[in-house]
Formats: C-alpha cells, structure tokens, sequence
C-alpha cells in the first residue's frame, strides 16, 4: 500500500480548507452588504442627496 | 460620467460594499459604520477630485482605509484581540467536527491583524483585482499575496476546517 493510499485525504485537505474559507469570507461580507443600512447612514445619504438638488 | 447626480448616486451604490469593507477593518459594527460616514461625508464633499472612468469603489476603500489608519494612530485604537477575548471563543479543534460555523469563521478572522484582514477581504470577498488592492493599501502586490497567504494559513491553523468527505466526482486520482 502506498503512504498516498494511507492517507487519501491528505492531498486535497488544505484546498478545501481554503474553500470552506472562501466561502465563508464570502459569506459574512455579502451578509453585510446586504443588510439594509442603519437610519443613521441612511438619513445622512438623504440629506447630502436633498443638499445635491439644492445645489 | 460629468454629471455630479450620477456620481453621486453611483457613490451610494457602493455603501453597502464600504459597509462590508469597514466591518473586516473595525471589527465592531459601531465603529465600522462609523467609518462609513465619515467616508461618505469625505468623498461626497470630493466628488470633484474623483478621476472619471476609473474605479470608484476602489477610491471609497481608499479614503475608508485612510480614515481608519489615521484614526488609529491618533488614538490608538485597539483593533486586535490583545486581550484574548476572541481567543477565549474560538471552539477547540477537536470540537469542530463539521461545517465551519460561520460566527466561528469571525470571530477567528477577528484576530487577524488589520492588515491582513484588508487584504483577505479585498481580494477574496470584494472582487477586486492584486493590483487594485495594492493600490487602496499602498503597497506592492507582492505584499498583497504574501498577506493573503499568511492570512489565510492563519486561519487554516486557527480553525483546522472540516468540510465534509468529497464527492466521488471531486476525489482526486491516487
């Protein structure tokens, strides 16, 4: 038996470990991206915008 | 693009990808929206000196990198997990014994250093390019790659992630 077949997984184990990464590095920035924003940031954006059309 | 309206509006379009770029950097929701407006307020009032037809998003991340970095060294701000109390959280090794939980994944992508952090999230999450990267941090793309790979080992020693055994179409010839 090869030491390769003793271990099979060994190959593959750091590149899904980086996946499992990835996806959740992923994961948590579009989560944040995708929260609605909080009034604050979200009144300050209304108000530069109202300030913008007064010119 | 001349016309301010539309900078403008293609300003707001990218909050939520600051939002998600700050949180890596500041590690407190607080302190990371924070950030943002202090961006928004700084590039809004400097939409003039915005280059037309390059990369917006890239020079919002610039001017959130900037504020953050500054800010810390004016107060010194603690970013890192110097008192270990993210430490004290990260489940043992052992116990992790399936899918990486995804509050795990932060909470351990918490003691990263910022730096390291920006880069993980710049490249891996945000879709910006090595070379972009290397802009918005002002340094080499080489020191880009080396961050994310000490990044990412990091986190592989860290968390020691297990998915689930391949699929049979997915295992490799041995």
């Amino acid at each position: 038996m090869s030491d390769k077949h003793d271990r099979p997984y060994r190959a593959t184990e750091g590149r899904r470990e980086e996946d499992s990464i990835s996806r959740n590095l992923k994961r948590v920035y579009d989560n944040v991206a995708s929260e609605p924003l909080p009034d604050t940031l979200q009144s300050l954006l209304d108000k530069l915008r109202q300030d913008g059309q007064r010119g | 693009m001349s016309n301010p309206d539309l900078r403008q509006e293609e300003l707001v379009g990218h909050v939520p990808a600051l939002r998600a770029f700050a949180r890596s950097l500041a590690n407190d929701a607080s302190h990371a929206d924070d950030l943002v407006q202090e961006t928004v307020l700084k590039a809004w009032s400097n939409l003039d000196s915005y280059s037309e037809g390059t990369n917006m998003r890239a020079w919002l991340f610039t001017i959130l990198r900037n504020t953050f970095y500054s800010e810390f060294r004016k107060f010194r701000r603690e970013v890192e997990d110097v008192d270990g109390k993210f430490a004290a959280q990260v489940p043992d090794r052992a116990a992790q014994d399936g899918v990486m939980d995804m509050r795990d994944f932060e909470r351990v992508f918490a003691q990263l250093p910022a730096d390291q952090r920006e880069a993980l999230t710049l490249v891996g999450a945000s879709g910006l390019t090595y070379e972009e990267a290397s802009e918005i941090c002002g340094c080499a793309v080489g020191t880009v790659k080396s961050r994310v790979n000490r990044a990412r080992a990091r986190l592989i020693e860290l968390l020691g992630a297990r998915e689930a055994p391949l699929e049979a179409s997915a295992a490799p010839d041995l």
